[in-house]
């Protein structure tokens, strides 16, 4: 019997992201690509290595339904249908844990606040305006000022007691101050943890936009930034609930289960 | 919905400030006054030869010297507005008028006086009118005999006749233009639109940019095409957007390629309310004052909070609309706390909204994209769950 898939595209800022499932919802292969100059390729490469775990998987023109989502997703091959990526990732972390009610999601060049449904669709919403002021592309300049990789740089703020308080938000005053800081010879485990503060001071704000109701959890690639799931957690006074499976993947699976319904509503009409 | 050829002529004038048609007004010995808010009574600047252009930047892109004049908290349209003067788009103008509707657009006033804009020209007008912030009696008195100082200035300036025989003729033809308009916006009450927003933005923002007279004849023409039009007939939801200065279309497209139909439409610039005719009888610079006042539903005007609410959740009612948008300009202060109280009320009424701040310039269109599209996703996603529960019932 030939198995039906369908596959949901996030083509983010920084990273792509592909989910493939097959018409029961179960996921046969993900992948997480650093995204190229042109979405197209980005999407491309997404979903072929996606497919390299799925021994059904032949060609993306092979897919029975595929959802486009993420800042690309106009440019997704082949694409049957877009969603936004607010849409999907409340869906993705409601099909990952339905208990969820809000969603901080932190991409590479954005910050979204979700309030979700117990359908998963998406009661409210907030997002950061044009700053990328704790955002990915925020943490990958600060590891940059600090000479460090990006995985190195998110665990360090743990060393910390006593976070330096940061007082720029933008990207690029405070990795001016950070560069000062470091001059100063303060900690960097305190500056550190006083950047992870900073931005999750401004998630906050973000989220009481949106309103937070718990269970509440973090989706997309900062989500794996265990700084900053301490210094949220402080924030709000409880903790943060953690996915089981990648946050990283929470828009791309939204996005695959949109697919499936797709598919399976177009056999019965 | 089919392409309407009669479109064209809207969508050509508002592509620049001295389009086709202000430029033969010229030719024809019009005098073009601009003025910056819907709370300047367009009919006085149309008596005679004058002819009113609400104040656009279709052409601005970037506004270092406004910035530097202003500041850069200052709303965009102003600092596009004085940016435009200064690169010498509204170097045909013969005068301005503003209303002190709000600071920022107030302070564009000054800096074009006091930077010389225009200031060669020989009887170059700039007046601010003193719009009182309630509607009372004595404020009202007050203003129109602001009105008539106006219209003395106007006759002293440009020759033209201010009288009140004149300025009754100026309302009357305003009224005729805007019982046509308003044929067509009433299109959009209907269950299968015949107009899309895009293209009544782009209607009505080109009314205010040109002498009214010379786009009558197509307003006619695009009314009767509209007519013999099927309307739009794919379940979309549709919405009302409201808040900030809003007068480029390509903000509308942008919101209805997103899966959606914009049916309502109350900002700056925008519809509702003001099409309603304006009393022919009696004082007509009392008529203007009080239309003028009573009309606008602008943030700015006090002690009338309530009634704002009420109107909105009347024209969501009316045009049976799925959600609402409030968008805001960035340092915007009037819209900035109203769409606050305008979203509260929203959600006890039970309509979706959300909330963008934008530029003046179409600009961000990633961000703005994937906000208006998640909502209108929402929007259609919680019509479904309804559907379905209703079903289940």
């Amino acid at each position: 019997m030939v198995t039906e898939l369908v596959c949901g595209c996030d083509v983010g800022s920084t990273y792509g992201k592909a989910v493939i499932m097959d018409s029961t919802g179960a996921i046969l292969g993900s992948s997480i690509v650093r995204s190229k100059m042109d979405p197209e390729s980005t999407a491309q490469l997404a979903i072929e290595t996606a497919g390299e775990e799925v021994e059904a998987f032949s060609s993306i023109g092979g897919l029975a339904y595929l959802v486009g989502t993420g800042y690309g997703r106009n440019y997704v091959p082949t694409c049957d249908l877009n969603v936004s990526e607010i849409s999907c990732h409340a869906m993705g972390v409601h099909l990952t844990n339905p208990a969820v009610r809000t969603i901080i999601d932190i991409g590479g060049q954005d910050i979204k606040g979700i309030m979700v449904d117990g359908d998963g669709s998406v009661r409210h919403f907030s997002m950061n305006d044009k700053c990328a002021a704790g955002t990915g592309r925020y943490f990958e300049n600060m590891a940059r000022a600090f000479e460090m990789d990006l995985p190195a740089f998110c665990e360090l703020a743990l060393q910390s007691n006593s976070p330096t308080p940061i007082s720029s938000q933008c990207t690029v005053f405070a990795e001016s101050e950070v560069i000062s800081l470091l001059a100063q010879k303060k900690r960097p485990a305190d500056i550190a943890a006083g950047i992870q503060a900073s931005v999750s001071k401004r998630c906050y704000t973000l989220l009481k936009t949106a309103g937070i109701e718990r269970e509440v959890t973090m989706a997309g690639g900062c989500a794996k930034n265990r700084g900053l799931k301490r210094a949220m957690d402080r924030m709000l006074g409880f903790e943060l609930v953690t996915l089981d499976t990648d946050p990283q993947l929470m828009g791309a699976i939204g996005a695959c289960e949109f697919a499936r319904r797709k598919a399976l509503a177009s056999k019965f009409t | 919905m089919e392409r309407l050829k009669e479109m064209k002529v809207f969508q050509d004038v508002i592509a620049s400030s001295k389009n086709p048609l202000v430029q033969q007004a010229i030719e024809e010995g019009g005098v073009p006054i601009g003025y910056n808010c819907c709370m300047v009574p367009a009919p006085l600047l149309s008596v005679g030869r004058l002819f009113p252009i609400h104040l656009r930047a279709p052409e601005v892109q970037s506004t270092e010297l406004a910035d530097f004049y202003l500041s850069q908290f200052n709303c965009s349209y102003s600092r596009c507005i004085l940016q435009a003067g200064l690169d010498g788009v509204y170097d045909w103008l013969d005068g301005v008028v503003f209303a002190a509707s709000c600071v920022h657009t107030q302070r564009v006033e000054h800096n074009l006086k006091l930077l010389g804009v225009n200031g060669e020209k020989r009887n170059y007008l700039s007046y601010v009118i003193d719009t009182p912030r309630k509607v009372f009696p004595a404020g009202m008195y007050a203003l129109e005999e602001d009105l008539r100082t106006l219209g003395g200035a106007l006759s002293e300036h440009y020759g033209v006749d201010t009288s009140d025989a004149a300025v009754a003729v100026a309302i009357g033809e305003y009224n005729e233009f805007n019982a046509v308009l308003k044929s067509i916006a009433d299109l959009r009450l209907d269950a299968h639109p015949k107009i899309s927003g895009t293209e009544w933005h782009t209607v009505f923002t080109a009314c205010q940019a040109v002498p009214r007279d010379l786009l009558l004849k197509p307003l006619k023409s695009l009314k009767t095409a509209l007519d013999k039009r099927d309307g739009f007939m794919e379940d979309v939801p549709r919405v009302m957007v409201m808040g900030s200065r809003f007068d480029n279309p390509a903000f509308t497209q942008l919101i209805e390629d997103q899966g959606c139909i914009v049916v309502a439409d109350r900002y700056c610039f925008g519809s509702l309310p003001g099409l309603e005719p304006i009393p022919e009888d009696g004082n007509p610079y009392a008529n203007l004052a009080h239309h003028f006042m009573e009309h606008s539903d602008c943030p700015r005007m006090i002690e009338m909070f309530d009634d704002r609410i009420e109107h909105m959740l009347d024209w969501a009612a009316a045009y049976e609309v799925d959600g609402v948008m409030l968008e805001v300009m960035k340092f915007c202060d009037l819209w900035g706390w109203e769409v606050i109280k305008l979203d509260k009320a929203c959600q006890e009424a039970g309509i979706p909204t959300v909330r963008f701040e934008r530029e003046y310039q179409l600009s961000g269109e990633g961000q703005l994209r994937t906000r208006v599209q998640a909502f209108v996703e929402s929007v259609v996603m919680k019509r479904l769950n309804a559907d379905l529960s209703l079903r289940a019932e």
